[in-house]
């Protein structure tokens, strides 16, 4: 009989065939089970790895625990070493058949996912099976989050408290130069506090950016991409994990703090994170939350508003998203992706609010002011507290701008009542309480000052004069002269007196602009500052490559722009396209 | 020429380039030192030895293998060239016969070959086929079978 051969002629049968023939031969009856199950089998296979060396430890790791609590070695171990890293395989090249046909790229990071994994020894198979039976999201994100996530949930059984401890300190230590910072950020991060977000949100997207080698947009948004497709598909399930009453009804503390759902925020949290430090190279599915929730709301502003941030220039009709967003979102309820797009950018948000409200648009009969405090009530605080740099006092004076023109007059219409203090309190202490108030105070006498110059001087948004006087559109590229520097408009704005610098008030007259600049920073500037550049003439294509060749600032426009367009000279597709 | 004689006493007489395709026949008439020497193969049959020396006439001229060592790394194909593929076509038992031969006498050459014949056997096969195949009984329960089935899911599409 074939399976009484010698087992090293047996073996060397094995060599011809592949995996698939080798699950189908070890069904055949148990003598050929044991024969195919046999580690050196497996070992045998596992020999073709480069970083076989790497592995080879890690089972010296596997073999030492094993023996020091008296137990036997494993004998299929070798098999589910294999089975592990077959899998990764796998989701490594359906990612890639997804997103994109840098396969050597692809590869690289693979061998780098791997070779981390088994740098974390033991744990981090422990941790890759624990994974797996976590989740679907997790083998498409990468082993590295597994490892992390599942060794923060290994450390967590060991006593919070600790791990906490050294957490930080690892975070101190680690220089950010290592895959480390990701690890302990993440791990930290699903095991305790909500707080440790922004942490995580800068650590991980620097980590990734270094450790994964990414340098081009179109490899950085395979990884982007692949790390947003696990957030969504967390916070999805996440989502659909929450039992009860609409969560759009609980109060938004209850929501932000209570532990269970606390995984879907914080994941939300990092997905918006991420999306915000990758910038446009996360675009389309950073940004997938936001056509998922206006999708399933009955008016969606636009068709394409929402996706013409791709910066590949792809855009997406509104009934190809429905489809590949459905697909993720069955059963999952309105109100509760409504959660989801509220721990989204700020900014984002601003933007949707400036547009309904220009529009006039109100959304599902909810008024959109009502829709947006809540959102804001949620996540606004916290954030503050966070100190995420982009929510400064004047953006949140903006918000509460925008919302006293809508008619709320009072904050604590915007922003909830004391039980939302109490709950920052209980969970944070004094200390944030104050700095809490603080921040808002001084938003809300910011947002007066800008409410008392608009009162003055304008009616509406956009007066009948700023509309008529307009000299530049967006995407333009112009000069700004009080920074002698180039920039390109990205929108216009109304209320710009205030945030003009005052001290010149030859510049406080309208209409106004807001202008990205060559250095990244995002200015609001008059058209008195403002001057035409006749690019076409002027410059090369070199030229305006070289102008905006600042990642920062790529990354900034690629927020408002898909493309430059070389042949009329401009930026395009804008978003969100007011003109 | 080589004298050799197989377990069951039948003796053959075989030409030394073609007796020494195997390595250890030839280390044991380096060994002796005399070509005369009658030499026994106490582990193969007259049958299987006289299908073996055919293998080993036909490819006397081969060059050496190269190390086998070196391509344990890449996973290996299964082509057999035409004349190989007709001298495999017998029974299962001497199939089998053939590469216990080929290990004990070290020929690589045709160990490989023997291995490719049994492999082409199982590639591509459910492993019903494989059990008609080699005529074995299932003797899983249903539970074991969806048991090892769920272990070896991820193998599935590779």
């Amino acid at each position: 009989m074939f399976y009484l051969l010698p087992i090293e002629i047996i073996s060397h049968v094995f060599e011809y065939l592949s995996d698939r023939d080798l699950s189908h031969l070890s069904l055949v009856n148990k003598p050929l089970l044991t024969v195919v199950r046999s580690p050196s089998t497996w070992r045998k296979r596992c020999r073709r790895w480069d970083n076989w060396e790497n592995v080879s430890l890690l089972r010296g790791c596997r073999q030492s625990q094993h023996s020091a609590f008296g137990e036997d070695e494993d004998s299929t171990s070798w098999f589910q070493v294999y089975a592990h890293r077959c899998k990764i395989d796998r989701s490594v090249h359906s990612l890639l058949n997804l997103y994109g046909q840098n396969v050597k790229k692809g590869y690289a990071m693979y061998d780098n996912i791997f070779g981390l994994i088994t740098k974390y020894g033991v744990d981090a198979l422990d941790a890759l099976v624990a994974a797996q039976t976590g989740g679907r999201g997790l083998e498409l994100l990468g082993s590295k989050f597994m490892a992390s996530q599942a060794e923060g949930y290994i450390r967590r059984r060991e006593g919070t408290k600790i791990w906490v401890k050294t957490m930080n300190r690892e975070l101190v230590e680690c220089n950010y130069d290592h895959f480390d910072a990701v690890y302990c950020s993440f791990s930290y991060f699903c095991g305790s506090s909500v707080s440790e977000a922004v942490i995580f949100m800068d650590t991980a997207a620097q980590s990734i950016r270094r450790n994964i080698g990414v340098v081009d947009d179109t490899e950085s948004s395979v990884v982007a991409k692949a790390i947003c497709e696990y957030m969504i598909d967390e916070c999805l399930m996440a989502v659909s994990d929450t039992p009860g009453p609409e969560p759009f009804t609980l109060l938004a503390q209850e929501f932000l703090f209570d532990k269970s759902k606390r995984h879907f925020w914080s994941a939300s949290g990092i997905f918006s994170g991420i999306a915000h430090r990758l910038g446009f190279a996360c675009g389309p599915l950073g940004f997938l939350f936001i056509p998922a929730v206006v999708m399933f709301r009955d008016r969606a502003p636009d068709d394409r508003i929402y996706v013409s941030l791709v910066r590949t220039g792809k855009i997406y009709t509104k009934a190809e998203l429905l489809g590949i967003v459905t697909k993720q979102l069955e059963g999952v309820k309105d109100s509760t992706l409504e959660m989801a797009l509220f721990t989204t950018s700020l900014r984002r948000m601003k933007s949707l609010v400036e547009y309904n409200f220009i529009s006039g648009n109100t959304t599902n009969g909810r008024s959109w002011d009502l829709y947006v405090s809540r959102a804001l009530s949620i996540i606004l605080s916290p954030l503050q507290m966070l100190r995420e740099p982009e929510f400064e006092e004047r953006s949140i004076a903006d918000f509460v701008a925008i919302f006293r023109r809508m008619g709320c007059r009072n904050e604590l219409d915007i922003f909830g009542d004391g039980s939302f203090v109490d709950s920052v309190y209980s969970k944070f202490g004094q200390e944030c309480v104050d700095k809490y108030r603080n921040s808002f105070s001084t938003a809300c006498q910011r947002a007066s000052r800008i409410m008392e110059t608009e009162e003055m001087g304008e009616s509406g948004p956009f007066s009948e004069e700023d509309i008529s006087r307009r000299k530049f559109k967006i995407g333009e590229i112009v000069k700004y002269n009080r920074y002698a520097c180039h920039g390109v408009i990205v929108s216009y704005i109304a209320y710009g007196q205030a945030l003009i610098d005052t001290l010149n008030p030859v510049h406080a007259i309208g209409p106004f602009y807001v202008v990205v600049l060559t250095t990244a920073a995002r200015v609001c500037a008059s058209q008195s500052s403002l001057e035409k550049v006749d690019v076409l003439s002027l410059y090369t294509r070199q030229h305006i490559n070289t102008l905006f060749a600042n990642i920062d600032a790529a990354v900034e426009l690629g927020r408002y722009f898909s493309r430059f367009d070389h042949e009329r000279g401009v930026f395009v597709d804008h978003y969100p396209d007011i003109t | 020429m080589v004298k050799l004689t197989s377990s069951d006493g039948e003796s053959f007489d075989v030409e030394k380039d073609v007796a020494e395709r195997s390595i250890l026949i030839k280390n044991m008439i380096e060994d002796v030192g005399d070509d005369s020497t009658e030499i026994p193969i106490p582990n193969v049959t007259a049958n299987v030895l006289k299908k073996v020396l055919e293998w080993c006439e036909h490819h006397k001229g081969d060059p050496a293998p190269a190390n086998e060592d070196d391509t344990d790394a890449r996973k290996k194909s299964t082509d057999i060239d035409e004349w190989d593929q007709k001298f495999m076509q017998v029974d299962q038992e001497m199939l089998f016969e053939i590469i216990l031969a080929a290990n004990y006498l070290d020929i690589k050459a045709l160990l490989e070959v023997g291995c490719k014949t049994v492999a082409n056997m199982i590639k591509g096969k459910t492993p019903e086929e494989i059990r008609r195949t080699f005529n074995i009984q299932n003797d899983f329960t249903p539970e074991e079978e969806a048991q090892i089935r769920r272990e070896n899911e991820w193998a599935e599409d590779r």
